[in-house]
């Protein structure tokens, strides 16, 4: 219970660091009035102090931070200036989108992923074991963007078999997510593999062995029970990083979700906007890590005595 | 006490002589890792000698040769080897000077995240304590940020630019090399050599510089590799989605990026550029995986 307890106090301190940068990164420039509106031609000093004044940039900056923090608290993230509507509404309406790309290149990435590590971890040196240290080596090393773009260029230009963009049909979800799941997958048979291989060099698996458990049993039983929780935590990570990574991802497939979103906002100079798909990502991020080690206690008692 | 600390000293370091003998000889029976080396010893050279190598003028724009396929395809342009993007620029010449960019991103940022990481790791892991409680806060937070978000917030706010892409890159990318070093320092800190330093009254800055950096500097050279391969995606992906190198500085981010429009009639566009950035981090990845196998087989980046 001390660990559960320790971990929330700095899970704690973490949001509150993340609120100071996403509440800074717009004064890096000095005055984030200028950011927004840029070099501000063709307005007057009035016009430009009016602005600044709606914005509440005038007021000292920790005042603005826990002005801004108390509403974070209640829920209210601002408004986009872009929109003219509570950043809250349109995060509402884009997340969901978000979490489907990523929730389905989640799942593909690990129905590969878990029986190509169990694979190459069992029979070391195979044929199959190359195989996937080569999609590792390879899934790790191509730009997520260019595997994006080559799809598109191969699968909706030269062979028109699925849509180039958008969101909707199941058809329109593949290309998006296939690309998304590429790294995962690379991390994840990498992963498995080497923890499956760690697990099956430990004594209770010579012992299980040495008893005479069929190789099936020793695996199922012993091994992989071992094995697979560390991968728990790599599935949260993944989900959390997901759902920031797929900006790229989607600005490609102009697929409707967070990720284009922030770009698009990033682009119009929305900061108000930025700052909540920031700081809302980063604190799911974090909350998503909490549990994880939640869950781990739960599944692993060794953790509990740490 | 100093004739004992002295020969520890010297043991560690002969330790470490033979650990790069043994790189050199593996190095000899791994063809992928020659290969590798190869290719990115052919990258520098195109770098340094990329105003020899054009064929062009990567910048000269020419409205007669738009969008012209490269070498071996109909309407092919003699000397433009890749073919011509949709200003008719020399893509070829372009990919050539866009090394440069490439590679300057990939060593400038490892330089400034690899040292400011490694010294961040080292008074973690010497210290302990409240030390170790405020950097490791610091890199969970850091880590709370999806990276090419957080990036892609600082340089709208302080403006796109090659060197303030490798400023913010630079900064960022610390949080690997603080972690793995100061793993290893917990151990070193303490080993008989070290208690023989600090009871001799040598100051902490000598312990560890002298003593504890040249164990660790192994692993941070495996991290190193792997993150001038990560640093030249970010800035290939910063440039695609715009808020990188200006598009008019030629890399290989900004020939994608400009040729994302012309996909349909400008195949070439997608697939040269991409390859080149492709084949270089596969190579460094390659290289690092080695590296990594030789030196320390358990350790776990990222």
């Amino acid at each position: 219970m001390d660990y559960i307890i320790r971990r929330l106090l700095q899970s704690i301190i973490v949001v509150f660091g993340v609120t100071i940068v996403s509440f800074g990164f717009q004064f890096l420039s000095g005055d984030p009035t200028y950011a927004i509106i840029g070099e501000a031609q063709g307005m007057t000093q009035e016009q430009v102090d009016a602005f600044r004044h709606t914005m509440g940039f005038d007021r000292p900056v920790p005042i603005q931070y826990l002005d801004w923090l108390s509403k974070a608290f209640k829920g209210d993230l601002g408004k986009s200036i872009y929109y003219s509507k509570p950043n809250t509404e349109i995060i509402s309406q884009r997340f969901p989108a978000t979490v489907e790309i990523a929730i389905f290149a989640l799942v593909l990435s690990l129905l590969i992923a878990i029986p190509l590590g169990i694979v190459a971890a069992t029979h070391r040196n195979s044929f199959w074991d190359r195989i996937s240290m080569v999609i590792a080596l390879i899934g790790q090393s191509l730009p997520t963007f260019w595997v994006g773009l080559m799809s598109i260029l191969v699968f909706s230009v030269w062979l028109k078999w699925l849509p180039v963009s958008g969101r909707g049909t199941f058809r329109q979800l593949i290309l998006p997510s296939v690309t998304l799941s590429l790294y995962p997958l690379a991390r994840n048979t990498r992963m498995i593999r080497s923890t499956l291989l760690e697990v099956l060099g430990e004594d209770f698996i010579r012992t299980a062995r040495a008893k005479g458990l069929k190789p099936g049993a020793v695996l199922l039983r012993h091994a992989l029970r071992n094995a697979l929780i560390p991968v728990i935590t790599l599935i949260a990570i993944d989900f959390g990083s997901l759902l920031g990574g797929a900006m790229v991802v989607e600005t490609i497939f102009a697929w409707p979700g967070m990720g284009t979103l922030t770009v698009n906002s990033i682009f119009a100079k929305d900061l108000p906007l930025v700052q909540a798909c920031v700081v809302f990502l980063a604190v799911i991020f974090v909350a998503i890590n909490f549990i994880v080690d939640f869950v781990y206690v739960v599944l692993d008692p060794r953790v509990r005595l740490r | 006490m100093r004739m004992n600390m002295k020969s520890n000293h010297q043991a560690v370091q002969s330790k470490n002589i033979r650990m790069w003998s043994r790189v050199v000889y593996d190095f000899k029976r791994s063809p992928q890792a020659i290969i590798s080396l190869a290719f990115l010893i052919f990258l520098v050279l195109v770098a340094v000698f990329a105003p020899l190598i054009a064929t062009n003028d990567p910048i000269n724009t020419n409205l007669s040769l738009r969008l012209r396929p490269p070498f071996g395809f109909d309407k092919y342009e003699p000397s433009f080897f890749f073919g011509t993007d949709a200003l008719g620029r020399d893509v070829f010449s372009r990919m050539v000077f866009g090394t440069r960019v490439s590679l300057l991103v990939g060593f400038s940022v490892v330089l400034i995240s690899g040292t400011l990481g490694t010294v961040l790791g080292l008074l973690a892991g010497y210290f302990g304590g409240k030390t170790d409680d405020i950097i490791m806060r610091l890199a969970d937070i850091q880590l709370a940020f999806p990276f090419m978000l957080l990036m892609l917030a600082v340089l709208a706010v302080i403006g796109a630019g090659l060197w303030n892409l490798i400023m913010v890159l630079g900064i960022t990318n610390w949080v690997s090399y603080a972690r793995v070093v100061r793993g290893q320092v917990l151990s070193i800190r303490e080993k008989e050599f070290v208690d023989a330093a600090r009871e001799i009254g040598a100051p902490h800055k000598h312990i560890i510089f002298k003593h504890i950096l040249p164990n660790v500097l192994s692993s941070i050279i495996v991290i190193a590799s792997f993150s001038v391969a990560s640093a030249i995606i970010s800035e290939a992906t910063l440039s695609f989605l715009g808020l990188g190198v200006p598009a008019s500085v030629p890399t290989w981010g900004t020939i994608l990026s400009e040729g994302r429009s012309y996909i349909t009639r400008g195949w070439w566009l997608m697939i040269l550029p991409g390859s080149a950035i492709a084949l270089t981090v596969l190579s460094i990845n390659i290289l690092g995986d080695w590296l990594r196998d030789i030196i320390d087989p358990r350790m776990q980046i990222d």
